[in-house]
């Protein structure tokens, strides 16, 4: 190589280097931001191992009672009973209260006392962490009551699934996901 | 002539200044001891030096050393111009060159990784079902309709869609529960926002997907 073709390799590596450096990192720093798609179709990540998240199910029997109804005290501090659409009913009995243990990328079953089955899956963590779950209501020999619920949801956050007739009453799913 | 052609050639180039080191001993070897040699190389540099001093000659009659003068008078009348560096500027533009080679490499590189990354595998989804004005759809029986003053939306899906339906949870942004998909091909179903409260009945903002049988 001669002097003139060695001050110019050198000139142009001098310059260009750092803007090498710049794009290549914001390269390695821009792929872990977004989910891979070949993860999930939904965007969910690789599973881990060691994310577990309870969701705790509570089995709500809700009627209108005459007079002023009661909300049992089993059930705890609930406002949202008392707040429409589920201030419809004045009573509310607790069935049932179970916890269930979902790892991500995995599902647990609960059977309900009309024999259909709930199934939750925790699907992932979302960025700003909460938990995308996926649940569904089966019962046997028949079609799927509710085929699939999606949704992210809030530590501590419940939501509801309601509408089941059962005894006279409505059957309402409170589920919370506690970490 | 006793010399040989390649001897005449060293000689001619020792006479013109341009014989290189290593070959140097073997020409001076050459005219130690040839007269011949040394008779040619005097005739050489002679014949170099009436060439030399002839050209030098034309070439002040001729003006030329006044050719770069009048160029650069020239220019100043033009209003002066900047000095180029030729082999500079051809560094310059062969980095230039360089740097968009490199970065469309590189942007190549990301756009590729940022595909696989970001773009999701396709899959039928659901059909999204804009959420209806707010209490138009209940499936409850009639004992249980409720009083929907306080709730914040209903999104519905009928019953016998072939469809699912999915239902935007856009009111609920911010909300601690954001409901992305709801399928019931067989069973008709809302679903209510329910905005937080405060106060005495304080609670955060929650979902309600309430499914008739």
């Amino acid at each position: 190589m001669t002097p003139s073709a060695r001050r110019r390799t050198s000139f142009v590596t001098t310059l260009v280097s750092p803007f090498l450096a710049l794009a290549a990192g914001a390269v390695v720093l821009a792929l872990p931001l977004a989910p891979p798609a070949w993860a999930d179709a939904t965007g969910a990540s690789r599973p881990s191992a060691t994310m577990v998240v309870n969701a705790e199910v509570m089995v709500l029997h809700a009627t209108q009672s005459p007079g002023g109804g009661s909300i049992d005290p089993a059930i705890g501090n609930m406002p949202q009973l008392r707040t429409p659409p589920m201030s419809a009913f004045n009573t509310y009995r607790l069935l049932d209260k179970r916890s269930l243990a979902l790892t991500v990328g995995t599902g647990a079953t609960y059977t309900m006392a009309n024999g259909r089955v709930l199934q939750v899956t925790f699907v992932e963590r979302t960025p700003d962490h909460g938990f995308h779950v996926r649940a569904a209501i089966n019962q046997p020999g028949g079609k799927a009551y509710l085929k699939l619920l999606e949704l992210t949801a809030k530590p501590n956050d419940p939501f509801f699934v309601a509408g089941q007739l059962y005894q006279g009453g409505t059957l309402i799913l409170a589920i919370t996901l506690r970490p | 002539m006793s010399l040989s052609q390649n001897e005449l050639i060293y000689l001619m180039a020792y006479a013109d200044g341009q014989v290189d080191d290593d070959e140097l001993p073997e020409v001076l070897a050459l005219l130690d001891r040839s007269e011949e040699a040394r008779q040619i190389v005097a005739q050489q540099a002679a014949l170099s030096d009436w060439v030399r001093t002839s050209s030098d000659a034309r070439a002040a009659s001729g003006g030329a050393d006044e050719i770069a003068g009048r160029v650069h008078t020239a220019i100043e009348k033009l209003g002066g111009g900047q000095v180029i560096h030729l082999e500079r500027e051809r560094a310059m533009v062969a980095l230039k060159r360089q740097r968009v080679k490199e970065f469309g490499a590189l942007f190549a590189v990301a756009a590729a990784a940022a595909t696989f990354w970001l773009m999701p595998q396709s899959k039928p989804q659901p059909v999204a079902v804009a959420p209806p004005p707010a209490h138009s759809h209940t499936t409850r029986p009639s004992a249980s309709t409720p009083s929907s003053s306080a709730v914040a939306s209903v999104a519905s899906g009928s019953q016998g869609d072939t469809s699912p339906a999915t239902a935007s949870a856009s009111e609920a942004e911010g909300a601690g529960v954001d409901v992305q998909t709801v399928e019931s091909p067989a069973h008709p179903f809302s679903i209510f926002y329910v905005p937080a409260a405060t106060g005495l009945n304080a609670h955060s903002s929650s979902v309600v997907v309430w499914i008739g049988e």
